[in-house]
């Protein structure tokens, strides 16, 4: 045993840190027991409650030929999506942020980070009652968003594609900001301090980005160019390359520090057959190889890592799975099912981590499920949201057609 | 809860409820917040005690419930490295002295360690549990424990090694 090993041992057993009970402490403890009760009575009577009107209502909207979308608005929360009155069909309210287009959005579990178009913004906004409580505007209509809470910061990157036009020129593609590449990939990063929404840096890295996710006050990116990592130095924001080669999806697996990335091989019909995806596991300060999976039969793939279960989705072809349960350490695939939903995944499957679940959304059209990320099983569903959606414990958000959602949590799904 | 299990749950609160609050500060560093996770916990445990007593190690559960509720509730509210309440005042003697000065900089050296690598650390080195144990109680792999303790000692090594170079 080392010495601070020793010392750790005698300081937890030094006599100082003994708390000593008060004398009402089984009586406090009986009394919170009882609140907890009928805690649990309320909730469960309030629950029948919403079921049985749920019901009702849903009837006298099929009875009255009322679409779904017919529901009272609340001063700034209008419910847009559907309600039905099955227990795992969950509601989706879109929160009113003013003019403007949502393209991106990361929670924390007090704070949303909204970027927006037209105006080009990042907002902040409370969970607790979904009010903006700071605005700024970006220099660029942002594509992407990744809040770091440790580091105190939120990430924004913009990205252009280069193409080549019909007169043979290249040109730039895919974007809708102030157009400072002109024929060539291109992505501008941007840091903004989570509490005055100010900037702390800025940098471009000449290539075109996928994904992109924050851990321990670095950026990582996935894009046409390899895998990259943006730190802050003294002089501002610094790219490093870690990966040569196409990388489509990276995740960060914030408890261990490490970052999982896909790469993909090619299938036998070339680059534009659909091939398969490896996933890489890699320490995110040494940048070591810890695991590597099997090839999973699926192109763009997504990653989501919550607590140390590892899920892959991505699109196939045929009855091939569209998504993967992969083992925390090994990364070999386990035989584990997503239940109740795989029919309705199409084509493919895009996945995104939540505090303790997995989301899931079917790749060919809308429709949001929400599932335990140890068993697979299915613990709600949103029909009508599109995503991306990112939680917190309690909290979720997803942007659906330029809009923020709330998504309400009252089946098994817990965010 | 019948009568029995009443008296008994009151007589296992009254017998353990200092060694419980012990555990709790030892993972919250916090005297208040270590009695409301005690409360919560035990609460907790209430509704199902003549199912937990009948358990081969009931104050096991408890604890591990302890655990539970508090990273709960540190997931709730994101960790910060936050200031502790005060350490009393050392003893006279030249070497407890320093002694206690030691202990002192590796329990502020704890506060800076997040919610579930300190959990790991008091489990490993105050309850004695083994990695696959604490594997249970904490829900994850035996990997995970084992780099998050290597990660946490790391860490108090840096910060006590600081210490020293400084005094």
């Amino acid at each position: 045993m080392t010495d601070v090993e020793q010392l750790l041992r005698e300081t937890l057993a030094d006599p100082r840190h003994r708390l000593d009970p008060g004398p009402g402490m089984y009586d406090t403890v009986r009394q919170r027991a009882r609140q907890r009760r009928r805690r649990v009575v309320q909730v469960a009577s309030a629950f029948t409650a919403v079921v049985v009107i749920a019901g009702v209502g849903t009837a006298i909207g099929v009875n009255s030929g009322h679409g779904r979308g017919d529901q009272v608005a609340a001063p700034s929360i209008t419910p847009s999506r559907s309600t039905t009155s099955s227990p795992q069909t969950g509601q989706a309210t879109s929160v009113d942020l003013g003019k403007g287009s949502t393209r991106a959005m990361a929670v924390t579990s007090s704070m949303v980070f909204v970027a927006r178009q037209a105006p080009n913004e990042l907002l902040r906004v409370s969970t607790a009652d979904q009010s903006v409580t700071k605005r700024t505007a970006t220099p660029d209509a942002v594509d992407g968003t990744a809040v770091d809470a440790v580091a105190g910061q939120v990430w924004t990157w913009s990205t252009t594609e280069a193409t080549v036009d019909d007169s043979g020129k290249s040109a730039s593609v895919g974007v809708a900001n102030s157009g400072d590449s002109a024929g060539a990939d291109s992505t501008r990063i941007h840091a903004y301090a989570t509490s005055t929404l100010a900037i702390d840096g800025a940098l471009t890295i000449p290539t075109y980005t996928f994904d992109a996710t924050a851990l321990d006050g670095q950026l990582w990116l996935a894009t046409n160019d390899g895998l990259y990592v943006v730190t802050t130095a003294a002089s501002g924001p610094v790219a490093t390359k870690v990966i040569t080669g196409m990388v489509f999806s990276v995740a960060v697996d914030a408890v261990r520090h490490r970052v999982l990335y896909g790469s993909a091989i090619s299938g036998p019909g070339g680059e534009n057959s659909l091939g398969s995806v490896v996933v890489h596991e890699i320490d995110a300060y040494t940048r070591a190889v810890i695991a590597v999976s099997t090839p999973l039969p699926i192109g763009k793939e997504s990653i989501a890592i919550v607590g140390d279960q590892i899920w892959v989705g991505g699109y196939g072809s045929g009855s091939t799975p569209r998504l993967f349960h992969l083992d925390g350490s090994s990364l070999q695939s386990l035989p584990t099912e997503m239940s109740g939903a795989d029919d309705s995944l199409g084509p493919g499957a895009i996945v995104w981590p939540g505090a303790s679940v997995v989301w899931v959304r079917s790749g060919g059209s809308e429709g949001l499920a929400c599932i335990d990320p140890q068993s697979g099983a299915l613990l709600e569903q949103w029909p009508a949201v599109q995503g991306p959606v990112a939680s917190v414990r309690g909290q979720a958000f997803a942007v659906s057609d330029g809009s923020l959602d709330q998504l309400s949590l009252t089946g098994g799904c817990t965010g | 809860m019948n009568r029995a299990d009443e008296d008994d749950f009151r007589s296992f609160v009254a017998a353990r409820s200092p060694s419980l609050l012990w555990f709790a500060h030892l993972l919250t560093g916090d005297r208040h917040a270590a009695e409301d996770i005690v409360q919560t916990a035990l609460a907790k445990t209430a509704a199902g005690w003549s199912r937990v007593r009948r358990k081969e190690n009931p104050e096991g559960y408890v604890r591990r419930a302890i655990v539970n509720t508090h990273l709960n509730a540190m997931r709730r509210r994101p960790w910060r490295e936050q200031p502790r309440e005060q350490i009393p005042e050392a003893v006279d003697s030249r070497r407890r002295e320093h002694e206690l000065d030691d202990r002192d900089a590796m329990w502020h050296a704890l506060a800076g360690l997040p919610p579930r690598q300190r959990a790991v650390l008091v489990l490993r080195y105050y309850e004695d549990l083994s990695e696959s144990d604490i594997a249970d109680v904490l829900g994850c792999s035996r990997g995970t424990v084992k780099s998050q303790a290597a990660k946490g000692l790391l860490h108090l090594r840096r910060i006590v090694a600081k210490e020293d170079a400084s005094t």
